[in-house]
């Protein structure tokens, strides 16, 4: 292993400091002069159109400045360019409950309120579609008049011969799996402040500046000058603190839009800050799906075929959804080696609120699927689940059926540590009664090798800049979402300049400052960002080294740099280090400053010397080594100024294959997971418990162990989550559990020690070799505890989250007995918890009769029981 | 149009209309049969409120129905405390008052008049990070960040109370606040540092083994057994 003197070091992330003392500041915690607060009135209807919106008595309000409305601001947009299907506030149709339908602006929260309950609507109500296989047969009152069948989009991809695959299996399996929406709940909720200067020449107003909750600063930039029909030169958003994004930030939210429109209407600064029942109403989280998945295998455990037809309610907007459907096919390949896949994946639409990016993208589901379906079939030939896994490892580099290219493979070594660690071989089936382990692998994309808006112009660029005082200052638009995006940046810089992390300061995600940088998500900013700060850094490093070589009189390829100091290569490093080291401690200040090594700009007693030393130091003649700030003074008088820049594009090679949604899967690196996890189940009541999860994680190279740990362990802990707790409940469009402790977001008390295994295998092109290591671990937990759950009771469990209800359920139907069923007998309205759909408790159609166009209103008096 | 015609709000939204009486504000509106509006000035004067937050004594006119976070986060600009959610269910506002742990979000300011409120402003020392700020720096418990201020007061109160909580009274304290990046594994072994920091005063670089009380406490590795964030716990 090569000698580092920064990465590899655990590191307090850059900010922490401003974190733990409450100084940093999030976007609600700015405000600027003049300010006005911002409300949005959200629909009360899932699906209808908008006949007339009456804004007059709420706009003579006292103290409310501005309303706003769909007409103020009609210019469509949306993520994708293939999805621009939004507007920042609803101009004929509302197509979700919390729909945005205006905007009222004035000089407080209590005010705006106030003046939302004076806007009148008149609606006229539509049929709504809540299922998606009910809604693709939909032919009249489509969602968007342009998708016939309320279909986003379909993909039919056939890799190999399937057919021919299925012949040769030995066992096939076939099943129906569910996976249940969720959201990622990010603990800021969103917010923006949106401001606009006059502008000096002509008088109008400006140019705009936008304060944002966001992942992707520059996406936001470019949705802001389309809706707004402004230059994006004219428009500067900056990302600070963000509280969180799991993918919830990373497109265009309708605050984001709203707020600026509003501050162009009100002619004064608005910021709009979601409540946390907005904020699940903004969803864009990962959608209810339904997997058709079909396995076939060998005796000896070899993977034949694979064919899943993947449905995925979208909710009422494109956002993601593309790329979403398309993730679900494109990642079945370059986990295993699977040489026949057939995959059919539907993006539905339904009027419920658009889904979205949600960590592990796309992957999540269709991984779950898959696993327990890979754990059947082992039990079905007889093998252990670690092993069948262990015969189907890819033999990298190679490219799988798909068109990904895969190089750095850590994934036999993750399975031989969980299994080691864990003492699967030990502890499997030997456990107590009702107490179990369950192994499961996954993997993701270090960013996505195709950007959203296809070009061949870099997707991260980052500058550096060195003054003569020595300070390191890299310009990023990486955005810092609370995963150490601004840590791993001042790292890379730090060891590639061989100075230490202190003298590096990081100015991130400010479109007039740094250069762009396509966002936080799809992992791409250890990878992409990295290496484009690499290369910046290397950049700059040239030149101060060919510099230091003339002065040192010796070759550019014979210095090292290395901590703080420039050195003629085969020098010993520490020899020196530890003299000065000994010298310093004993010196004194004065003494200090006619010292060889004492740093160029060595103050005494507050004073600058840097002229005088380095006069000194320029008649001392050649040296074999010198502080990093001569070096750097060296450089500023050689080259006149000192910036280095550097880039990253990925490369031809891993932009993949060339069939219709090719584009998405591809990725330059991939991550990759193993996991058990050890969980008891209580037979009486159907309560699971996870007591420890073993996560191996191949990330590359750690560049922060500290950070890759807490990636891991909170991939781990969100996908139990999913597992277990997580699900947002519907009722006729309506979101019944908008709220943190209703979603069941798990506590301290729920949480399982998670025990993070960091795997390197040193990516050829990573930076350093890192990869991703934030989201890929995310899918392998909930295929580990069901088939945990399946070492424990002997269920198998095809619908998550895996609640009391549905592990009792298949309890009762494994002893034969009658299912039980919590809401017969029971008015499915009156329950506090109702479930619209899902597994053994789905309420078919029992009911008092709903009324046609409004199912969510009851004819005639409620039943008894409505306690809610 | 009269009252029952009119759609029902969702959510938080009727909730609030329900509740516009609490709220701050000063107008109350009411739909009356008939397509009447009822337009009311409350009598919602603002009082004068000493407040003490972090050692300091602020004279403040507030409305008496104003809550203690937006007191914080607006009057007095202490934006650390954060608001996290609509019903007191994640703990990221959570202020200490003579020294009790509470959700400044369901707390009147003007009640707290007499009483010491302590912020995460006040926590660090000195000018310097506090241990607890420290080690949740140096061991990855905060991530984000939003729901760290939270998280430091509540486990400001925990060792206030038990200065050697076992790991079992360290779950149960941390439950009354949510985090959604750290799954709080992290935040054990920060508390853990901090404990063993501020006992030796050895700035969190010597952990210590906190009794063990159950099935969490497995017998690989267990939670935590690193003494510095330096030592790998993995071969």
């Amino acid at each position: 292993m090569t000698d580092f003197s920064i990465i590899g070091k655990p590191t307090a992330m850059v900010d922490a400091a401003g974190k733990t003392t409450g100084s940093g500041k999030y976007t609600d915690d700015l405000s600027l002069p003049g300010m006005l607060i911002g409300k949005i009135l959200h629909s009360p209807y899932p699906h209808a159109r908008i006949k007339r919106v009456d804004t007059s008595r709420a706009e003579q309000l006292d103290s409310v400045v501005a309303v706003v409305v769909g007409q103020d601001a009609p210019n469509p947009y949306g993520i994708l360019p293939v999805g621009h299907d939004e507007h920042a506030l609803a101009l004929d149709k509302v197509r979700y409950i919390g729909d945005n339908v205006a905007c009222v602006v004035a000089i407080d929260e209590a005010t705006a309120e106030k003046a939302l309950e004076l806007i009148h609507v008149d609606y006229e109500v539509l049929p709504a579609y809540f299922d998606p296989e009910q809604s693709m047969k939909a032919e009249s009152n489509l969602i968007h008049d342009n998708k016939p069948n309320n279909l986003e989009k379909d993909y039919h991809h056939v890799f190999g011969n399937p057919d021919q695959g299925f012949a040769n299996a030995d066992h096939v399996a076939e099943a129906r799996f569910i996976a249940n929406e969720v959201t990622h709940a990010a603990m800021e909720p969103h917010s923006t402040l949106a401001s606009f200067e006059l502008d000096p020449h002509t008088g109008n107003s400006g140019r705009l500046t936008v304060w944002s909750s966001t992942q992707v600063p520059y996406y936001l930039q470019h949705k802001l000058s389309l809706v707004l029909e402004m230059p994006m030169a004219r428009i500067r958003v900056i990302k600070p603190l963000v509280g969180g994004g799991f993918g919830g930030k990373s497109e265009v939210i309708p605050l984001e839009i709203i707020a600026a429109v509003a501050a162009r209407k009100a002619k004064a600064p608005v910021k709009i800050t979601y409540t946390r029942e907005e904020v699940f109403w903004a969803h864009r989280g990962r959608p209810r799906t339904i997997i058709d998945l079909k396995t076939g295998i060998t005796n000896d455990g070899r993977i034949t075929a694979v064919k899943a037809r993947v449905v995925q309610d979208g909710g009422a907007y494109c956002s993601y959804g593309v790329v979403t459907i398309l993730y679900s096919g494109a990642l079945l390949g370059a986990l295993y080696d699977i040489p026949n896949i057939q995959y059919d994946g539907y993006r539905v639409l339904t009027n419920k609120p658009a889904c979205g990016a949600m960590r592990g993208h796309g992957t999540v589901n269709v991984r779950f699927a898959f696993e327990t379906q890979l754990d059947e079939l082992a039990a079905t030939i007889g093998m252990d689940p670690a092993e069948i896994r262990q015969r189907n490892l890819l033999a990298p580099p190679c490219v799988t059926v798909n068109g990904l290219r895969v190089q750095s493979y850590g994934l036999p070594e993750c399975i031989e540590k969980t299994v080691e660690r864990s003492g699967w071989k030990q502890r499997k089936g030997k456990l107590s009664k009702g107490r179990g382990l369950g192994i499961a692998c996954s993997h993701y994309v270090s960013g996505a090798a195709n950007s959203i808006i296809r070009s061949d112009m870099p997707h991260s660029t980052v500058n550096i800049k060195i003054d003569r005082d020595g300070g390191v200052v890299v310009y990023t638009g990486a955005s810092e979402i609370g995963q150490g995006s601004d840590t791993m940046t001042a790292q890379i810089a730090a060891e590639a300049l061989g100075c230490s992390l202190s003298r590096v300061r990081v100015i991130a995600a400010d479109t007039d400052l740094t250069p762009i940088d396509i966002g936080s998500y799809s992992s791409r900013v250890t990878f992409m960002a990295g290496n484009a700060t690499l290369r910046a850094a290397e950049d700059v490093k040239k030149r101060i080294a060919a510099a230091a070589a003339k002065k040192m009189g010796g070759e550019v390829e014979n210095l090292v740099f290395r901590d703080d100091r420039v050195f003629k290569k085969g020098m010993d490093i520490r020899g020196i280090s530890g003299k000065i080291a000994g010298k310093s401690a004993r010196s004194t200040q004065a003494e200090a400053s006619t010292q060889a090594e004492a740093s160029v700009s060595g103050r005494v007693e507050g004073q600058i010397l840097r002229g005088s030393l380095q006069q000194k130091r320029k008649n001392e003649g050649p040296k074999d080594w010198m502080p990093f700030e001569e070096a750097v003074v060296a450089a500023i008088d050689f080259h006149g100024a000192l910036t280095g820049t550097g880039s990253y594009a990925p490369p031809v090679e891993a932009r993949g294959g060339r069939h219709k949604g090719a584009g998405v899967g591809p990725s330059p690196a991939y991550s990759y997971s193993a996991q058990v996890a050890e969980v008891s189940v209580d037979e009486e009541t159907g309560e699971v418990t996870v007591h420890k999860v073993w996560a191996a994680h191949d990330c590359g190279r750690a560049l922060n162990p500290v950070s890759v740990e807490g990636q891991i362990i909170g991939s781990v802990w969100m996908g139990m989550g999913q597992a277990l707790t997580e699900e947002m409940v519907w009722k006729d469009g309506m979101l019944m559990n908008p709220g943190l402790l209703e979603y069941r977001s798990p506590s301290a008390i729920e949480s399982p020690e998670v025990e993070p295994i960091i795997v390197e295998s040193i990516d050829p092109e990573g930076p350093f070799g890192a990869k991703e290591c934030s989201e890929g671990s995310l899918a392998a937990t909930i295929p580990a505890i069901a088939n945990a759950i399946y070492d424990a009771v002997g269920i198998r469990l095809h619908e998550c989250p895996f609640t009391p209800e549905r592990v009792l359920a298949a309890l009762r139907a494994k002893k034969n007995a009658k299912a039980l069923n919590l809401t017969e007998g029971i008015d499915p309205t009156a329950p506090v918890r109702f479930r619209e759909h899902g597994g053994a408790l789905w309420f078919k159609g029992k009911g008092p009769p709903r009324h046609a166009l409004n199912p969510s209103r009851r004819e005639g008096p409620a039943p008894a029981g409505g306690a809610d | 149009m009269g009252a029952a015609d009119r759609p029902e709000s969702p959510g938080v939204l009727k909730r609030l209309q329900d509740l516009s009486f609490w709220l701050p504000g000063n107008r109350l509106s009411l739909s009356l049969e008939g397509g009447q509006e009822l337009e009311a000035e409350l009598a919602m004067k603002k009082e004068l409120v000493q407040l003490k937050v972090n050692g300091r004594s602020h004279d403040l006119a507030i409305e008496p129905n104003a809550l203690l976070l937006d007191v914080l986060r607006k009057d007095l600009v202490l934006t650390g405390s954060k608001r996290g959610c609509d019903d007191s269910s994640c703990g990221a506002c959570t202020v200490l008052v003579d020294g009790v742990s509470m959700l400044s979000c369901t707390l009147l300011a003007a009640s707290c008049e007499g009483q010491e409120i302590t912020t995460v402003e006040g926590v660090s020392e000195h000018g310097s990070l506090a241990a607890i700020q420290k080690a949740y720096g140096d061991w990855g418990g905060a991530q984000c960040g939003f729901c760290t201020p939270g998280f430091i007061m509540t486990v400001k109160s925990l060792l206030a109370e038990n200065p050697d909580p076992s790991e079992a009274e360290v779950r149960a304290a941390l439950s009354s606040n949510l985090c959604r990046c750290t799954g709080y594994n992290q935040m054990y072994e920060a508390i853990r540092s901090a404990i063993s920091a501020e006992r030796e005063g050895n700035g969190g670089r010597q952990a210590v083994e906190l009794r063990s009380t159950g099935p969490f406490d497995s017998a690989q590795g267990g939670l935590a057994r690193r003494s510095s964030p330096h030592e790998s716990h993995y071969p």
